[in-house]
């Protein structure tokens, strides 16, 4: 028995007895309301064209939310060290445990000037790649690895390009069900 | 997005899109075959009474299916229930004293069990007498409150039977939704926590 969070019992409450959500324009305005702020794993690669996707329909939105949704960001030795060749007033919320670097964003980002990113062409992948996460990484039972692009659906267009996605990978196939959380299933 | 198991999106697969699912024995029999071995929470708060309920209806023979003797690990009991097994001060027994409790190393199968069946029956600790009843799980209410939600394994017929039971009832005296996991839903997607208090 999975965890369902509420937005997620709502959906499967009102939705559980339609067969065909995919092309129900209903269910997708509900998605949009009532599954945003989560995150989704798709059934499709980590590729920089589908993630090319998801940043083009969020254009739009130049603030920065980042530091609103996560106190830390992860950044890697290398991004690390590109920030410091490149931005010149220093990086002052460095943070490190273990093995992870990330920036401390608890007290909001230092970088971010009237809620928009001031160091763009510098700032770390977690925050270019965003509303992209970083992959879901999962090992078939052939050894073989896939990385699933991950996704947080902060704007409605998140939702938006989750359906376009869908109805180009499903609509010529009966045997795949949405589920009213955006799961895919097949049926075999 | 909540995590299925194989055999729950399977089961979403075939099922999804089909209402009154409670109501419908090609779905239990899916369930029967998909979810034989697992274990389902059901929503009652775990009580003396509830557990004396359900497991007055479970009564496994001593050449049973054996699962709660070669599933686990280790077996907690009681000091007293240890005594009574002859387990304190058996050379020939792994076990470990933490306060009151003994918990006996069942790795690799119950020591007691003998040639397929349980040769102290009579004496056999509370654990092994309501299996398939497993130990609560903590559960948090809407309004924050933490309560023990009753689990069962689903393993033989009998518990199936009264798993498929006590959810078959719970949908009819309150009008709830079953989803092809055995998920219970109010119709307004509400959570149900305990029905004994609906
Ligand atoms: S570095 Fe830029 S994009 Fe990243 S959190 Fe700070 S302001 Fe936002
Ligand atoms: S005491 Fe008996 S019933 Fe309990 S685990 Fe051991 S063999 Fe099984």
């Amino acid at each position: 028995m999975a965890d369902y969070d509420v937005g997620e019992a709502k959906m499967f409450a009102k939705w559980h007895a339609t067969r065909n959500l995919l092309d129900n324009e209903d269910f997708w305005a509900d998605c949009r309301v009532l599954l945003l702020n989560k995150v989704f794993t798709l059934p499709f690669p980590d590729t920089e064209a589908n993630r090319a996707v998801f940043a083009e329909a969020c254009a739009k939105y130049s603030e920065c939310i980042v530091p609103t949704l996560f106190k830390q960001v992860p950044v890697s030795e290398q991004e690390l060290q590109f920030m410091k060749e490149n931005i010149r007033s220093g990086i002052r919320n460095i943070v490190r445990s273990k093995n992870d670097v990330y920036l401390d964003m608890s007290q909001g980002c230092p970088f971010s000037r009237n809620r928009s990113c001031s160091i763009k062409k510098f700032c770390p992948d977690f925050c270019s790649r965003f509303p992209v996460m970083p992959p879901f990484v999962s090992v078939s039972d052939d050894g073989e690895t896939f990385y699933h692009l991950q996704v947080l659906a902060c704007y409605p267009e998140v939702i938006d390009v989750i359906k376009t996605l869908y109805k180009m990978a499903f609509s010529n196939h009966p045997e795949i069900v949405i589920l009213p959380d955006l799961s895919v299933v097949a049926n075999q | 997005m909540p995590i299925f198991d194989q055999s729950e999106s399977m089961m979403f697969a075939k099922w999804h899109g089909t209402d009154d699912l409670q109501n419908n024995e090609e779905f239990w029999t899916d369930c029967w075959e998909f979810y034989l071995d697992k274990t389902v929470k059901l929503p009652i708060a775990m009580s003396d009474r509830v557990v004396e309920t359900i497991s007055s209806r479970i009564v496994c023979p001593p050449h049973a299916c054996n699962d709660c003797c070669t599933t686990y690990e280790k077996l907690r009991m009681t000091k007293e229930e240890a005594e009574v097994m002859s387990i304190i001060g058996n050379p020939d027994l792994k076990y470990e004293i933490k306060g009151d409790d003994v918990i006996l190393d069942i790795s690799g199968g119950c020591p007691f069990l003998k040639d397929g069946a349980c040769s102290a029956y009579d004496k056999r600790p509370p654990t092994c007498r309501l299996f398939p009843i497993l130990s609560p799980c903590q559960t948090r209410r809407s309004d924050m409150s933490v309560f023990d939600q009753l689990q069962m394994r689903i393993k033989c017929d009998t518990s199936f039977e009264c798993i498929k039971a006590i959810i078959k009832d719970a949908c009819d005296r309150f009008d709830l939704l079953l989803l092809p996991d055995l998920t219970l839903l109010h119709k307004d997607g509400s959570f149900v926590e305990d029905i004994l208090e609906l």
